[in-house]
Formats: structure tokens, sequence, C-alpha cells
């Protein structure tokens, strides 16, 4: 019983330091910022000049899970999301 | 005393993965990464942006043109671009260095354009060239990209534009001519001959502009006499459409570009 519940205390100990920074861990907001930046530079080739046809919004952050490219001219941005699901764009 | 040095190994091991263990570095590592990976997309996406900007400044051009005597060529200022460019790039903590020119050219048809847009005869194309420069002021990660891309828009305005000119140097021409043969200047007057040498030849200028754009010449006419002369005042409109013409503005897309001009002859 002693031994089973020093077993416990350690793995408990164990998982408080692994589990912090996972919760901490900012690696997996930063992968999904870099498939939006990525995504965006993809939708501009793509999109072309029908970003001139309001596709473009007027206020964007890039400090969210998104990444927003200025598109001069319409002088709006073209705003790239991915949803935590990866389904999003 | 077992149990005791298994809670002492797990403690031994949680401070060394605490103190070794650094998340906060490797998020730093991220970051970084994220911040190259920006700076890439940023860099790689100025070509195609600046032709995006130089088809809305055509297309601008094009919209404030349409039903006039189209008269005047377009111009591409790049300063707006690099000014939006640079502005968005310092909020993002990149500093950009940019260096482009845009110029606007006549097509002759068959180029393609970045987007893979086929360019027509008499079109508006427009290149973008020069070099740009990013540096990222968090990393000191640093990105260059010679730039030299073209595009083209549909609307054949260049060759409407030399169309009408050859129009008016043709209809005064004719109606000179008319005049002369019409012995319009002298006594012997002749009206009705000189309408219907008129009528023939703006059936003959249309006859030789006929192509893909819509032609259309009418005339309003009144005269008088002096000394016993005939006076003629000629108002010609002169219409010229391009039916495949099509103008990206205000968000959305418009069919159809019409030149007008108007001639005064009074003989």
């Amino acid at each position: 019983m002693r031994l089973l519940l020093a077993l416990l205390i350690s793995v408990f100990l164990l998982l408080f330091v692994f589990l912090k920074p996972i919760f901490i861990h900012q690696g997996y907001q930063v992968e999904w910022k870099e498939e939006a930046a990525l995504k965006a530079l993809a939708r501009v080739k793509e999109l072309g000049y029908k970003l001139l046809m309001n596709v473009t919004v007027k206020e964007c952050s890039s400090s969210e899970i998104a990444y927003c490219l200025m598109i001069p001219g319409p002088n709006g941005f073209l705003k790239v999301e991915v949803s935590e699901k990866r389904g999003g764009g | 005393m077992r149990e005791a040095l298994i809670v002492f190994f797990a403690l031994m091991l949680a401070f060394f993965l605490v103190t070794h263990y650094t998340p906060q570095a490797e998020y730093y590592e991220y970051k970084g990464k994220l911040r190259a990976y920006r700076l890439y997309a940023e860099l790689e996406s100025i070509e195609p942006r600046a032709l995006i900007y130089a088809r809305y400044k055509v297309d601008s051009f094009l919209y404030s043109m349409n039903n006039t005597a189209c008269n005047v060529l377009p111009k591409i200022d790049g300063n707006e671009f690099r000014e939006m460019i640079a502005s968005d790039l310092s909020n993002k903590a990149f500093f950009p260095s940019i260096d482009l020119s845009f110029e606007a050219f006549e097509t002759r048809g068959g180029e393609k354009g970045y987007f893979g847009e086929k360019c027509r005869n008499g079109g508006i194309g427009f290149t973008a060239k020069g070099k740009v420069g990013i540096e990222d002021g968090l990393t000191g990660i640093k990105g260059e990209r010679n730039i030299d891309a073209m595009g083209c828009g549909i609307t054949a305005y260049y060759r409407m534009k030399r169309m009408l000119d050859w129009l008016e140097r043709d209809i005064k021409n004719a109606v000179s001519k008319c005049s002369l043969e019409g012995e319009l200047s002298t006594s012997k007057y002749n009206l009705s001959a000189f309408f219907s040498c008129l009528k023939e030849a703006v059936a003959e200028i249309r006859k030789e502009y006929a192509s893909d754009l819509e032609l259309k010449i009418n005339y309003s006419y009144f005269y008088w006499f002096e000394d016993e002369k005939p006076r003629v005042y000629l108002h010609l409109y002169i219409t010229l459409k391009d039916p495949y013409a099509l103008i990206i503005a205000k968000g959305r897309e418009y069919k159809g570009f019409v030149c007008l001009r108007e001639m005064e002859i009074g003989s």
C-alpha cells in the first residue's frame, strides 16, 4: 500500500512537471499561426485580382490565430484564420 | 525506505526537468520559426500583391474614363503601394526596403500575365519591377526578392484611344474632301451632293474600322448662307464600345467600356 502511494506521488509529481509545460506550451499555437501565414500567401496567389472584389477586411489582427496580409489598392487585409480543429481558413 | 527512495528519485527527476527543460526557451525557438514563416509569406507575396495593386490602379483609371473621350493614358503611381506595405510591415515589427517601379504599357495580345490571364490586343498591361527586402526586427532574419512581373486587364483601351484619334483625323479629311467635291465653297453650291458624299464617307469609315469593337458615328448639322454661299456646321458623335471589357472597381465587376468623342466642324 505504501509502495503504491509512493508510486502515485511520484507519478503526480512528474505529471505536474510535464503537464505544466503542455498547458503553457505555445508551440501548438505557433504551428497554427505558421499555417495561417502560409495559407495567406497561397490565397493571394490563388485569388489574384479577385481580391479586389470585397474579399478584404478593414480591421485585422495577426496576434490572433490568424494572419493578415495587407492588400494595397483596396487597402484592406486578407485575413486567413486556422481553426484549432485545422478545418478553418 | 524503498518508498522514500522512489519519491526522492521522482523529485530529482522533476527538479532536473524543471531546471533543464525550459519551455520558455523552446517558445522563443518556435517564435523565431514563426517570424521566419511570416517573413517568407510577406516577402513571397509582394510580387502578386504589387500586380493586384497595379490592376486596381488601372481599373480605377478605366472606371473614371468610362463614357468619356478616352484621350488620357494610364499611369501607375507606386507611392501608395510602398506606404501601405511599409506601414503594415512596421506594425508587424519588420523593417522593409521597397524599391519598386510600376509601368503601364500596351499589350499586343497573346501575352500571359502572372495570374494566368490572357492579354488582349491593345489592352493595358502593367509591370512591377525592382527589389524588395524585409528584415525582422525581433530575430534579425533578412530576406530579399528581385521583382519582375507582368499582368494585364482585358479592356482594349489603348486600341480604342488610337482608333478614336484616327477616326477624328479620317472624318475631318472626309468632310474637307466632300466640301471640295460638292464645291460647297463656290457659288455653284450643292448641299445635297455634300451630304450624300459625307454619308458615303462615313459608311466607308465604318466598314474600314470594323473590328471586335462596336463603332457608331452619328452627326447632326445646320446650314446657312453667307453671300449666297452655303455654310455648314457639323456636330459629330463617335461612340466606340468594347463589349468584352471587364473592369473591377468599387468591389464589383463592370462589363463593357465606352469611349465617346464629339467633333464640331464648320465649313
